[in-house]
């Protein structure tokens, strides 16, 4: 090879063969072919399948759920005398004393 | 870019196209017409976008070597494009010298670089685009590539 030109002609043969032995695909072949369009035939399925189930459970009879004893539920505070003492009714301001009276106490006395 | 005239861009390119996709697929002509339909598809829906930055060429041939890479690592999940045996089935060609089993006997670099130059007429500035490898890198194909390919034709030609 003396130069790039005779390279250029080996491939421009390469090129003849490809054309020989090759078939060239239809372009229009090659694209993507539209698919069909399912959605609104299964947008329409379900909308009618859903007014179906809908129209269905309105047509049936409520259900009642019948109670054969009545019962209530009262809720009452319960007094204890044993409750806490601070709850004690009334209590006499002058009985009261704090607990940390022995502190202040004069022990002398 | 609309997508008539993305169609229109891939319907003049067409014949390259598929001639590169052949070659990248190693000439098995099913493997290249999945691989441009795929091609096609990415572009039409628009998962490949041309952003006007190379010739539509240029970026149409890189994506068409993308697609073919992974359609050929799903076919061959062992094997790389790299190194993929060359299966040669199609009818010889007598009338002139045969170059395609000597340019298959090249490294894969070696052979894509002379293919997109010689037979694609890329420049070597829009090889290095397609292959995304450096200007550099290709013109040291380039040139090894040539070498090697006179090498192999020398017991021939002389």
């Amino acid at each position: 090879m003396k130069n790039e030109q005779e390279i250029k002609q080996l491939f421009q043969g390469l090129q003849k063969q490809d054309q020989a032995t090759h078939t060239l695909p239809d372009f229009d072949e090659m694209l993507p072919k539209n698919k069909p369009n399912y959605r609104p035939w299964l947008y329409a399925v379900a909308a009618v399948t859903l007014a179906l189930i809908g129209v269905f459970s309105l047509m049936q009879d409520p259900v009642i759920t019948e109670y054969s004893e009545d019962f209530n539920l009262s809720l009452d505070i319960l007094e204890t005398e044993e409750s806490d003492p601070l709850l004690a009714d009334n209590p006499d301001m002058f009985d009261w004393s704090a607990s940390t009276d022995i502190l202040i106490q004069d022990f002398d006395e | 870019m609309k997508k008539n005239q993305l169609e229109k861009l891939l319907r003049e390119h067409h014949v390259p196209a598929y001639y590169w996709a052949l070659q990248l697929c190693n000439h098995q002509e099913d493997s290249a017409k999945e691989v441009l339909q795929m091609t096609y598809l990415k572009i039409l829906e628009n998962k490949a976008r041309y952003k006007e930055q190379s010739s539509f060429k240029t970026w149409l041939f890189a994506v068409i070597r993308f697609t073919a890479l992974d359609h050929l690592k799903v076919q061959s999940k062992h094997s790389s494009l790299d190194h993929l045996q060359i299966v040669d089935d199609s009818p010889v060609y007598e009338p002139e010298l045969n170059l395609r089993p000597y340019l298959d006997q090249l490294p894969e670099r070696q052979k894509q670089v002379l293919l997109l130059s010689f037979y694609h007429d890329l420049s070597l500035s829009n090889v290095a685009q397609v292959l995304e490898i450096s200007i550099g890198s290709v013109r040291t194909h380039y040139s090894r590539g040539k070498e090697a390919l006179r090498a192999l034709l020398k017991p021939i030609r002389s």
